[in-house]
């Protein structure tokens, strides 16, 4: 203020001021400079839609106050943050319209307009998006950025409803939280909502969608492409959204409502509904950034599905979920299911009956023919129908089949039979070499509860034309990393010829027994075991090959087989023998072997009798049981003559 | 323990070679213990887990992955990561989570004491802490996350 100039203050307070979205306490106006031209505006206190700011201050170096007219068209905003302000409020017809341009093209106006229906229409044009955090601090997440375009505009009718519609773009937005679990880059998108009531009491409908940028929800990533469109009312007893639908791109829709108390949060009933999904996109979009490292990681899918759920007073009521030709193929080729169709329907009070089937699937490449049943679904078990499953030329038969829910989990049982497949054609599928003779068998009752599978009673196998019977079998964690096996084998009259031409060890003709103990496999190789694999008793033909004698001799390191070599016994193909047997007992990656009888320099594996006559002696009695296998594979890989060192 | 002799260079394999030994020494009504520790199951889980370490040692590095305190790993800053990949670093933190539950729960079971289960877990959580690299995050007995 010069000195000389004609100086005069004026101060005014002007109390509290109150409208349908704001307060203002402790207001005062200060006047002062040439022509009262330059204001100073204090708020006690500001209200905005629940949120308060304590000390506001605007400063106005142009301000005018008419009768009719009172006018800061250069503001400034300064405190609680400094921002350029420019308002005008007209008396005569009632109209205010206040705009803020914090810089750049950001610009945000209100104008508020009408005596007896009163229109608030807030424009918010190249607005950071970051600004939502001045009216919601606590946001679980913070915004980053993002430039919103919006209007929203409010009718308030002296008599009658309020009418809100509001329309917003987004683009370039971004969000995250502190540990990076929730965030979203790059988003494009657009939300409507119209709404209209008053007090507690109203009606609204909404229309979004998100069309570019990608998001992170942990466990879940998703690129763009979700319409939702929703409507419903609320009051003050309950929230009410009836039709919303979540489209996605390439999947499907999903339709859902819901009547939610506002007393007590509860769901009061809702619903979910899926239209038909495709399985495709479901499952790369969705399930396979989750699934990466798992059996399930790398799947081929195709198919369809859909699925509804429906809840009652917090609780889930009903459940269905129906698959449509859904094929999955694990790209390593380790299991496949093809053709798979389902109708699953479940209800928390009662019995459903639903089915199940397929046109085909692989387990490790091993094809298994079409299969269907029925279901009886109950609310916490699953009865399945008996079926069969063809297995090559052969048939699996399962029976009573039983699921069950448990505290730790789904535990299920079932008894099964195989009818016989031939040996060559099962091991064909497995590159394995041809095998004579058949395999079939019975399992009793299989039980699987608390990631433990059990075999009750006697699992039978025929196979060379004898029984192989295992019992007490039990796998811990059998899909897990480190599943763990133990059983008790024991083999009766297993013809030899067939067993050693199966595995080119050189020809035995007789029969074989085998007991094989306190079995125990970790991760599917043996780590305990006492085996003993003797001559079966009893009147047959028994003639040793010189081959399998000569492997026999391998087996146990060199020196018998040399013998043979060097001896006149070279000249004989085979050799008569009245008893044969071999055992091992593997503790910490040792074999503690022994034979038949005890001999002075070690161990009897062959008694000769007959003529041609042989014996053959077992010298080393602790065998590192990764070397037995090493010289079991090289005896089998060499097909006729070991390598002797 | 043959078997890790071969590729004991691996502070990987020294950190699980340590604790054993450590645990075995630690008591000496354990170490009298037939401690057959060398089983098929724990030599898959260590080949898995080593083959994951490749994987995980950039995220490690960034900060993305941390050492937590319980034998674990844990996603410490998943800002580090691009959004696209994050579920990705979630499902590898879940597979090597599962090995090592699965490792802990072998050596019990392969010692014949599976109720040394935790015992073994805590060992393991400490000395993974202690040989974790510098400029790692690694977990304190609170909770709370520093870099090494």
């Amino acid at each position: 203020m010069s000195t000389g100039a004609v100086t005069r203050a004026i101060e005014v307070s002007i109390g509290d001021l109150a409208g349908p979205t704001f307060a203002a306490k402790a207001v005062r106006v200060a006047l002062d400079g040439a022509g009262l031209a330059h204001a100073r505006l204090q708020i006690g206190e500001l209200t905005v839609f629940d949120r308060r700011w304590r000390d506001v201050e605007i400063s106005c170096t142009a301000f005018r106050l008419e009768p009719s007219i009172i006018a800061c068209d250069e503001g400034r905003l300064e405190r609680p943050v400094a921002l350029p302000i420019a308002f005008r409020h007209d008396a005569s017809s009632g109209s205010t319209r206040i705009a803020v341009s914090p810089g750049g093209e950001e610009r945000w106006t209100v104008e508020a307009s009408g005596s007896d229906t009163r229109r608030v229409v807030v424009r918010a044009e190249a607005a950071a998006a970051a600004r939502v955090h001045l009216l919601f601090p606590d946001l679980p997440v913070r915004i980053g950025g993002g430039v919103v375009d919006g209007t929203l505009r409010v009718e308030i009718p002296d008599t009658g409803d309020m009418q809100v519609d509001g329309e917003m773009r987004v683009r370039a937005g971004a969000f995250a939280d502190a540990a990076g679990l929730h965030a979203g880059e790059g988003i494009v998108g657009r939300a409507a909502l119209h709404a209209q009531g008053r007090g507690e009491s109203w009606r609204w409908h909404s229309e979004e969608e998100w069309s570019q940028g990608e998001v992170f929800w942990s466990p879940v990533y998703s690129k763009a492409g979700f319409r939702l469109t929703a409507e419903g009312r609320f009051d003050a007893q309950t929230i009410e959204v009836a039709n919303a639908t979540l489209s996605m791109d390439d999947v499907g829709e999903i339709r859902a409502s819901a009547t939610i108390d506002r007393q007590s949060q509860e769901i009061v009933r809702a619903s979910v509904e899926t239209g038909e999904l495709a399985v495709t996109p479901l499952y790369t979009r969705f399930l396979q950034p989750a699934l990466a490292q798992t059996a399930l990681g790398e799947l081929r899918t195709e198919g369809r599905l859909r699925a509804s759920m429906r809840w009652q007073n917090g609780k889930l009521t009903q459940a269905a979920l129906d698959l449509e030709d859904v094929s999955a193929e694990d790209l390593r080729g380790r299991f496949a299911l093809f053709g798979v169709y389902a109708s699953l329907p479940w209800q928390a009070g009662g019995r459903t009956e639903g089915r199940i089937g397929m046109s085909g699937a692989e387990v490790q490449r091993l094809p298994l023919g079409a299969v269907g049943t029925f279901l009886d679904i109950r609310p916490e078990e699953v009865f399945i129908d008996d079926f069969a499953v063809p297995v090559l030329s052969g048939l699996l038969t399962l029976n009573d089949l039983h699921l069950r829910r448990e505290a730790d989990g789904i535990a299920w049982g079932v008894r099964a039979a195989l009818t016989p497949v031939p040996l060559a054609e099962m091991l064909a599928h497995f590159g394995l070499p041809a095998m004579q003779g058949t395999l079939s068998g019975e399992i009793p009752l299989v039980r699987y509860a608390q990631s433990t599978l059990a075999v009750d009673g006697a699992l039978t196998i025929r196979v060379f034309d004898g029984t192989v019977k295992v019992t007490d079998l039990v796998v811990d964690s059998p899909l897990g990393l480190a599943p763990r096996m133990s059983a008790d084998l024991e083999a009766h009259n297993l013809d030899l010829a067939l067993v050693t031409r199966a595995y080119s060890f050189g020809d035995i003709t007789g029969r074989l027994d085998a007991r094989i103990a306190d079995l125990v496999l970790s991760d599917w190789k043996p780590v305990r075991f006492d085996a003993r694999l003797a001559s079966s008793p009893g009147d047959y033909p028994r003639r040793i090959s010189q081959t399998a004698v000569e492997n026999i001799s391998a087996l146990g390191g060199a020196g018998a087989a040399v013998a043979v070599q060097r001896s006149v016994l070279r000249f004989f193909e085979s050799f008569g023998y009245s008893k044969l047997g071999i055992s091992c007992r593997l503790r910490e990656g040792v074999c503690r072997m022994g034979g038949i009888e005890d001999t002075p320099q070690g161990f009897m594996i062959v008694k000769g009798g007959g003529v041609p006559a042989i014996n053959v002696l077992g010298y080393n009695r602790d065998v590192g049981w990764d070397e037995l296998l090493t010289r079991l594979r090289r005896v089998i890989d060499s097909n006729v003559t070991p390598t002797i060192q | 323990m043959r078997v890790f002799r071969a590729s004991i260079e691996s502070a990987f394999i020294a950190v699980i070679l340590s604790v054993m030994i450590g645990f075995v020494a630690s008591g000496s009504a354990r170490a009298q213990a037939n401690l057959d520790i060398d089983t098929p199951a724990i030599r898959s889980l260590t080949a898995s887990m080593q083959q994951r370490h490749a994987q995980l040692l950039p995220y490690y590095t960034s900060g993305a992955v941390g050492v937590s305190r319980d034998g674990l790993v844990a996603l410490h800053n998943a800002n580090a990561v691009p959004l696209a990949q994050r579920a990705q670093v979630n499902a590898i933190i879940a597979a090597e989570n599962q090995d090592r539950l699965a490792l802990y729960r072998e050596i019990a079971r392969a010692n014949g004491h599976p109720e040394w289960e935790a015992d073994i877990r805590a060992k393991f959580g400490e000395r993974w802490v202690a040989k974790a690299q510098s400029g790692w995050w690694v977990q304190d007995a609170r909770g709370a996350w520093r870099r090494k």
